[in-house]
């Protein structure tokens, strides 16, 4: 029986739910020290010295390490873009302090304890300057400059389908902002490092294993095979660990240096603090259309407030690169024009978080599809009808290069409509308003590039990144298929999936296969890592191929054995037969037990041509309090298609952590700094993680239409949720109060002064 | 996010716990709720904690001559669970529900969260509406504060810091009586945003004899709305009487404001909280009397 397609239980679950689980923390030799971060609490500065005196005499203190003394090169990311500034981020603040939470030393003690005591007596001395804390600030010409260039603009890109745009007749002019949010994975950022004969061995809570270990090889001066990297259970990564950090390098080479393991566990506060940020953009938009609503252009301005640095290896254009290119959507538009700058600040650096620029997109276009809807008087399922891409005109090359591969976007609006119950709606609307009660109901579009391959990366200029995955595929002399990738295991089931797609790849048993942790001395793998809804895609795909040739590998040697040709031979459950013969087999474990030592170990690679475009509606129906201002969904539906579906029940997982996490950032997230440039929801009891209790039941419905563009079929699922809720909500609460919601988070403040207002009208007859 | 060093003691008797407490920097651990994230973020820092959880004297819930005697190192969740207040102080069973989760209030205990005082915490205007009595012991001997004296501003109380509170006396509700107690948060089970708690009584021929309007997130402190409580006393409850005193009450509340609200909004949500509550509670009350003369 196939395995693919049924919702066996996530393999994860068990140890995790038992308390077996085995996080970086829980990883312990003897004489492992503990690093601690001495960090900024002022965002922008002269460094003019740090004092350790006082913290190298406390006992149990071993060393205490400054940029001075570390003596390493920044981590540059490796960008080759002509639109963009280099943004060097040293390991340690040198010269120059840039944000609050910025790590200036560290004290690496024998208890985690006597670490962070030690770390408040390191003095740092310096010489405040202004902080940078908004874009529009940061444009200005007498701006403090972040970097040292001639300006806080690290990146500038500008597009445009031809000199002048067509406008009008109707033209709509808005400005959309979406705050600062951040990925909060449950286990915040770790690693550990135990050097190992000149090289190091390293447990690090990441994503991006094999990058993590060309990052730190790199600059540790240090042979690419001299750094092997482990990755035990991740409790979550969301983007957050897809990059390397400067503590992560810090950590190797004190390890080194002192010649101990080293282990740093970043805590909440620094995680909210240091780690990386996302979303943060404003968008001036300006959108034409006809009278019947058909889009004649769109132009845009992409601000995205990166924070002080790049992330590493995507840089500072992940936001920057991200939202312009889709801003056109699932819709039919030959004329854009946008520009989209990337302005430093001094705040936390932006990088990852499910769903990157996406989000902010999809709220631009579904905004301003309603918008268009109002100003013409069309209805708004009727105006997004009117320029949905069809399913007959994909493929698709969007203008901004986006190869839509296949779908049927009008299908998953009318399906999310019908499931929503739209056209009952307005009476309903009526009627609650009437008895003094607010409902609205919104819906938003979304098309979604996911499995993102080398020749995207390399055209963005984003080197660094491997855009290609690996696996390794072994059968063991006992019988059992170990596979290994490039991709962790970080919360999304893939320990599961990847061994469905095994089992049915090479026709054997589900039970006879085990998914590996990623370990990069295993199999001298190459790759990318896991993010940007890549696994099944990208990870499947080189499951797929290296299995193809272990196949191979397996029906000749059978052949020999069983003396057919090995057009005649199927792999059946354990063994390999003779089709259609019954009798005449050999069992996988003798062919293993006979075969030459690597003769049953295949590493394949997989590079992924195109993204594939997974795609889909949600629409929402909700009740605004007007006197809390606070949002009450009442129905939330999700119609998505990401193709193939491996496993049923891990996708809906999927679909609903993604919901959740577009909840959050449209209802409750946001990281706001003060004029200093500190964070003022620097903690989980003020950045507002909705709980079980805040998050609505999602109906989840699924639509296939089968993509060439993937070895298995699979689209990706893993951020297509994040991508609408923002733009649905915001829609159904304008709905609600007949007035624009064009930023998130909704603030339930300001929601009230519209609700209030909204019932003043009503009361006055005025509609 | 670890806390600086300290000594650790866990006396088992009052007097041990004052004896330890007398020693200067020294801090009292309950529930350790509200202590222990201050200790992790290093904003509180003192040299010697006193662990009052293993003195047995303290945790205790007994009704003497009609009145509650709850002892310091009850937990929120004792509280919750007790049928004893659920029946005869329903505002402080309805409320208590309403702190953090579960979890909290299995560790948190009710004389933490009085000597905390955080004004936007539930038991402090509970007390205020209900007039408790605090049971102080000192080095010379016990003092008794009521709970109108007992906050004085933000994280502020009437303990010095080599004191210990030992009980909380609630006293007796007469027939009549109505309560309700609502708040608003962001999130369910997060601190309010704002809440009301009132305690009202009436005469058996409806009308209202005594009021306790208690707000929270109104101030640096807990507050009890006189003016709103000066035009109840005398009136029939009706909701026109209500919303009259809703809006005197409101014309002297200053909320603060911060990220999670600005002043006004704060001040509307306690105007519908008060209007909401003062009905519910003057039905409740009727309620009480007609079920208690009906028992008869
Ligand atoms: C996630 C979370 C959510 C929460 N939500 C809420 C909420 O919604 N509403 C709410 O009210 N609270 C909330 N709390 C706080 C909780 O109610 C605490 O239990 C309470 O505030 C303090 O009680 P404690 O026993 O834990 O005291 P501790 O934290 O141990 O002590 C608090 C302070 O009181 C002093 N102290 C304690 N007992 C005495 C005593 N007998 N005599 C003198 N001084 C004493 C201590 O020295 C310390 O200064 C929350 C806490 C958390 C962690």
């Amino acid at each position: 029986m196939p395995s693919v397609g049924r919702s066996l239980p996530r393999r994860e679950d068990r140890p995790l739910l038992q308390g077996r689980g085995r996080f970086v923390d829980d990883i312990d030799f003897d004489g492992t020290l503990h690093a601690r971060f001495v960090r900024s609490s002022v965002a922008h500065a002269l460094l003019l010295g740090v004092d350790s005196e006082e913290a190298r005499a406390v006992t149990g203190v071993v060393t205490v390490v400054d940029a001075a003394e570390l003596a390493l090169p920044p981590l540059l990311p490796p960008i080759d873009n002509p639109d963009a500034l280099p943004v060097p981020r040293p390991l340690l603040a040198t010269g120059k302090i840039r944000f609050a939470g910025e790590a200036v030393a560290v004290v690496v003690a024998d208890s985690p304890y006597v670490a962070e005591d030690a770390a408040e007596l390191v003095a740092i001395d310096l010489e405040a300057l202004p902080a940078v804390t908004t874009t529009a600030q940061a444009l200005r010409d007498d701006a403090p400059r972040v970097h040292d260039q001639p300006t806080n603009v690290m990146y500038d890109k500008r597009f445009s389908t031809g000199d002048e745009l067509p406008r009008g007749p109707v033209v709509i002019h808005r400005t959309f902002s979406s705050s600062r949010q951040t990925a909060l994975p449950m286990e915040p950022r770790g690693l550990l490092a135990r050097p190992h004969g000149d090289g190091l061995e390293i447990w690090a809570s990441t994503q991006s294993p094999h990058m993590l270990a060309l990052a730190v090889a790199a600059g540790l001066g240090l042979a690419e095979d001299q750094v092997r990297v482990m990755v035990p259970d991740v409790g979550g990564g969301f983007g957050l660990k897809a990059h390397a950090y400067p503590e992560e390098l810090v950590v190797a080479a004190l390890a080194r240096r002192l010649g101990r393991p080293v282990k740093w566990v970043e805590d909440r506060a620094e995680n909210l603090t240091s780690s990386c940020h996302a979303r943060g953009q404003t968008i001036d938009v300006t959108v034409s259309a006809d009278a019947d609503g058909v889009l004649t252009s769109i132009d845009a301005d992409v601000v995205v407030d990166m924070g002080a640095y790049g992330v590493y290896a995507h840089g500072h254009l992940l936001e920057a690169g991200g939202t312009p290119s889709m801003i056109p959507g699932p819709y039919r538009l030959r004329d854009y024009r946008f520009r989209s700058r990337a302005v430093a600040t001094t705040k936390v650096p932006l990088g990852a978080y499910r769903g990157v620029g996406l989000p902010v997109a999809t709220f631009v276009h579904e905004r301003a599809m309603d918008l268009v809807a109002a100003e013409t008087g069309v209805d708004r399922a009727e105006v997004r009808r009117r320029n949905l891409l069809r399913a007959d005109e994909l493929p698709y090359t969007s203008v901004t290069g986006q190869r839509y591969d296949s779908g049927d976007y009008g299908a998953a609006l009318d399906t999310a409509l019908r499931e929503i119950r739209y056209s009952a709606f307005a009476e309903e609307q009526a009627e609650a308003l009437r008895a003094g009660r607010l409902l609205g109901l919104g819906f938003a579009v979304y098309v979604e590039y996911s499995a993102v391959g080398s020749s995207v990366f390399a055209g963005r200029g984003m080197l660094g990144l491997a855009g290609y995955d690996e696996a390794n595929v072994v059968l063991g002399p006992d019988g059992i298929v170990r596979v290994w990738t490039t991709l962790p295991s970080a919360g999304q089931g893939i320990t599961t999936t990847f061994a469905q797609l095994t089992a049915d790849e090479l026709s054997v048993d589900v039970e006879l296969v085990e998914v590996r942790p990623v370990d990069t001395a295993v199999g001298r793998l190459r790759g990318n890592g896991t993010f940007a809804s890549r696994s099944a895609v990208s990870g499947g795909g080189a499951i797929r191929v290296s299995c193809e040739e272990l196949r191979r590998r397996l029906l000749e040697d059978a052949a020999d054995v069983l003396e057919a040709s090995p057009a005649d031979l199927e792999i059946v459950s354990d063994a390999v037969r003779v089709r259609g013969a019954g009798t005449s087999s050999v069992r996988l474990v003798d062919l293993a037990a006979a075969a030459a030592p690597d003769r049953y170990d295949v590493v394949r690679r997989h590079d992924p041509e195109h993204p594939v475009y997974p795609y889909g509606a949600h629409a929402c129906r909700v009740e605004v309090d007007p006197v809390s201002g606070f949002v009450r969904i009442l129905d939330y539906v999700v119609v998505e298609d990401c193709g193939r579906i491996i496993n049923p029940r891990i996708a809906l997982g999927q679909t609903h952590g993604a919901v959740a996490q577009g909840i959050a950032g449209a209802l409750y997230e946001e990281l706001s700094y003060d004029e200093h440039g500190q964070l003022q929801t620097a903690s989980l009891m003020d950045y507002l993680v909705p709980t079980a209790s805040e998050v609505p039941p999602v109906q989840v419905e699924h639509m296939h239409v089968p993509t060439s563009a993937s070895l298995v079929g699979a689209k990706g699922v893993g951020e297509s949720g994040t991508l609408a809720p923002g733009a649905a909500l915001a829609n159904a609460v304008a709905d609600a109060l007949g007035a624009e919601c064009n930023s998130t988070p909704l603030h339930p403040t300001v929601i009230s002064d519209l609700a209030r207002a909204r019932l003043a009208r009503t009361a006055e007859g005025v509609r | 996010m670890k806390p600086a060093p300290f000594d650790y003691i866990a006396p088992t008797d009052i007097s041990g716990v004052l004896d330890a407490v007398a020693v200067e920097d020294a801090k009292i651990l309950a529930g350790g709720q509200s202590l222990v994230p201050m200790l992790n973020f290093r904003l509180a820092r003192p040299a010697l904690l006193v662990d009052i959880t293993r003195v047995h004297d303290l945790r205790h819930l007994r009704r003497v001559d009609g009145r509650l005697h709850i002892g310091a190192v009850t937990t929120h969740t004792d509280v919750e669970h007790s049928p004893l207040v659920r029946e005869h102080w329903p505002l402080l069973s309805d409320a208590v529900r309403h702190i953090g989760h579960s979890q909290i209030r299995n560790a948190g205990t009710i004389g933490g969260s009085l000597a905390h005082a955080d004004p936007a915490a539930e038991l402090p205007a509970v007390m205020l509406a209900l007039d408790a009595q605090m049971t102080i012991a000192t080095g010379s001997g016990n003092r008794t504060v009521p709970a109108r004296d007992f906050f004085h501003g933000y994280l502020q109380t009437a303990l010095a810091p080599d004191e210990l509170l030992t009980e909380i006396v609630l006293p007796h509700l007469p027939t009549g009586s109505g309560a309700d107690f609502s708040e608003i948060a962001r999130r369910s089970g997060d601190f309010a945003l704002a809440g009301v708690a009132v305690q009202l009584q009436t005469s058996t021929d409806g009308i209202c004899t005594s009021a306790a309007v208690a707000l929270i997130g109104a101030g640096p402190v807990p507050l009890r709305s006189h003016a709103a409580e000066q035009r109840l006393i005398g009136s029939e409850l009706t909701s026109g009487d209500i919303a009259e005193c809703v809006q005197s009450a409101c014309l002297g509340l200053n909320p603060p404001a911060d990220l999670h609200g600005s002043a006004d909004y704060r001040r509307r949500i306690l105007a519908a909280q008060m209007q909401a509550g003062l009905e519910r509670a003057a039905m409740l009350a009727t309620a009480d009397r007609r079920g208690h003369d009906h028992a008869r």
